[in-house]
């Protein structure tokens, strides 16, 4: 038995670098496997397949709540050149807690791993993404400019990617977002450049 | 029908040696049974009748080694037999008395474990493997487990020293990631101090199979993982760069654990708050499914720009075209 369980023991997650405004404009989530436990992914513009996303950028909102039930939560909102990022914090995460806990200011740097969600807004119909924080740390502004750095050559290379007309994962999402917001590679590029411009500046 | 006179023939030999002298009507008359009445692959056979007059006349003989000479890198499917020549890497203690010794051995091809059982009396024993050394493994059967074979050293396997250099194919690798996670079991951690053991011990100072110790070892370490956006790799850092990065000197470390409500956790929370989610360069070792780092540096901004290609300056004038 034991053996038989650690073999079903799936593989950590890669986590995604992708920037706010494209996480804003993601649309689409899907799991590819009929397992209980398989993650949730969410399928972004540029292709991206993500559970799991690495965020650094500036905490500039750190809002606690208090549940019927008693238990806090926070809500945040982290800049990252492009958009803001908004995740949460609850108690199913006992250990981000204690990290967010002792992050008392803001504005500040902060890193952030975490898994994405789409939510719908039940009387907008509006889809709405959120990032259910695992980890949050504070950082300085050379790592923010190295994950700018990081996440502008993975959208790229994302892009590059999503220019192929004959792979299918390409075609597929493309199809996906036609109704949305048509795929444009010199909109996306445009956006990388210009958040790079602003890392000289 | 197949022919079985061959391996007749050498199944003889095998007992002529050892004194006994076979019928070989009888021993091909059973062997052909077995492999052509019975449809029982010849190897097998070869091995059931082999023990059957082994046990009939009160001697020990093991199947000839006739397994195949076999570089690691070949070896890929589960229990076959064959016979390697590989240097030892490292030995670890087992925790199962069960197993006498665990290795990790390498050949110009590659490097995996290999699990020597331990043997009953009246079993050929096995003498200690060391690290360092060249020997010849014969007559070991792989085995899969969670898609990584390994060999198994049995009791009808023979392990003999050889007077050869092996260079093993070297395994270091070089990573750019982020350190997206930092796992139970980092900062400060005490070791069993029994000499050769040198295990984890729990928070209660208990070796798993030394028990109780009154008297332990400090250590530095990480364990994490390195995400490069692409790959994920579990790392195990040394002491030496998780001081380095973490500006956590070992004796200091003590302190704090010392004079401290939390112990050891507060060394823990102070070393993942400066290194969790930085950026590193890792060098370090492929052992099984892990990386042992053996040295870790930040990586600038310019450092970092340099890998991906991006270039700067040429954005510049794009916005101002």
């Amino acid at each position: 038995m034991a053996l038989q369980d650690k073999k079903k023991f799936a593989p950590r997650e890669v986590a995604h670098r992708i920037f706010a405004e494209e996480l804003r404009k993601t649309k689409f989530s899907a799991k590819f496997s009929t397992d209980e436990k398989a993650p949730e992914f969410v399928i972004t513009p540029t292709g991206a397949k993500a559970s799991r996303l690495l965020i650094t950028g500036i905490l500039t909102n750190r809002e606690k709540k208090q549940l019927k039930n008693g238990n806090n939560m926070y809500n945040l909102k982290v800049h990252d050149l492009t958009g803001d990022f908004y995740c949460s914090v609850g108690n199913f995460q006992p250990e981000a807690m204690v990290q967010i806990s002792g992050i008392q200011k803001t504005p500040e740097f902060v890193t952030i791993i975490g898994k994405p969600n789409l939510y719908t807004n039940p009387e907008t119909g509006k889809i709405y993404t959120n990032v259910r924080v695992e980890d949050i740390v504070i950082t300085d502004k050379e790592t923010r400019n190295i994950w700018v750095l990081d996440t502008a050559k993975a959208t790229l290379d994302r892009i590059q990617h999503m220019e192929s007309d004959t792979d299918p994962w390409s075609i597929e999402v493309k199809e996906k977002y036609s109704k949305i917001e048509p795929f444009n590679p010199t909109d996306w590029k445009k956006i990388v450049d210009i958040t790079l411009g602003s890392l000289v500046i | 029908m197949i022919d079985v006179s061959k391996t007749t023939e050498k199944i003889i030999d095998v007992f002529k040696e050892k004194g006994v002298k076979l019928n070989k009507k009888d021993v091909m008359t059973n062997l052909s049974s077995l492999v052509n009445d019975f449809n029982m692959p010849l190897v097998n056979a070869e091995r059931t009748i082999m023990e059957r007059y082994a046990k009939e006349h009160d001697v020990i003989v093991y199947a000839p080694r006739s397994s195949e000479l076999r570089d690691i890198a070949s070896l890929i499917k589960d229990k076959e037999w064959v016979s390697l020549e590989a240097k030892v890497i490292s030995v670890f203690e087992p925790e199962d008395k069960r197993i006498f010794q665990k290795a990790i051995i390498g050949d110009a091809t590659g490097t995996m474990y290999a699990t020597l059982w331990a043997r009953k009396s009246g079993e050929t024993m096995l003498k200690k493997v060391e690290a360092g050394k060249c020997y010849r493994f014969s007559n070991v059967i792989t085995n899969e487990y969670n898609g990584k074979i390994s060999v198994s050293v049995q009791k009808n396997a023979d392990i003999d020293e050889i007077k050869k250099s092996i260079d093993v194919k070297s395994n270091e690798i070089e990573l750019v990631g982020c350190l997206v996670k930092v796992r139970a079991g980092s900062g400060l951690i005490k070791r069993c101090d029994v000499e050769d053991c040198k295990r984890t011990l729990s928070r209660q100072n208990f070796c798993p199979v030394h028990e109780m110790r009154e008297k332990f070892d400090y250590d530095m370490r990480i364990k994490g993982v390195l995400d490069d956006g692409v790959k994920v790799y579990e790392i195990v850092m040394k002491s030496e760069p998780t001081e380095n990065i973490s500006g956590i000197r070992q004796k200091d470390a003590i302190k704090i654990a010392e004079n401290n409500p939390l112990g050891m956790d507060e060394v823990f929370n102070r070393v993942r708050k400066i290194i969790l989610g930085k950026y590193y360069t890792m060098k370090g070792s492929l052992i099984g499914d892990r990386i042992v780092v053996s040295g870790c540096e930040p990586i600038s901004f310019e450092e970092f720009r340099k890998s991906t290609g991006i270039k700067l300056d040429n954005v510049q004038s794009t916005l101002e075209g």
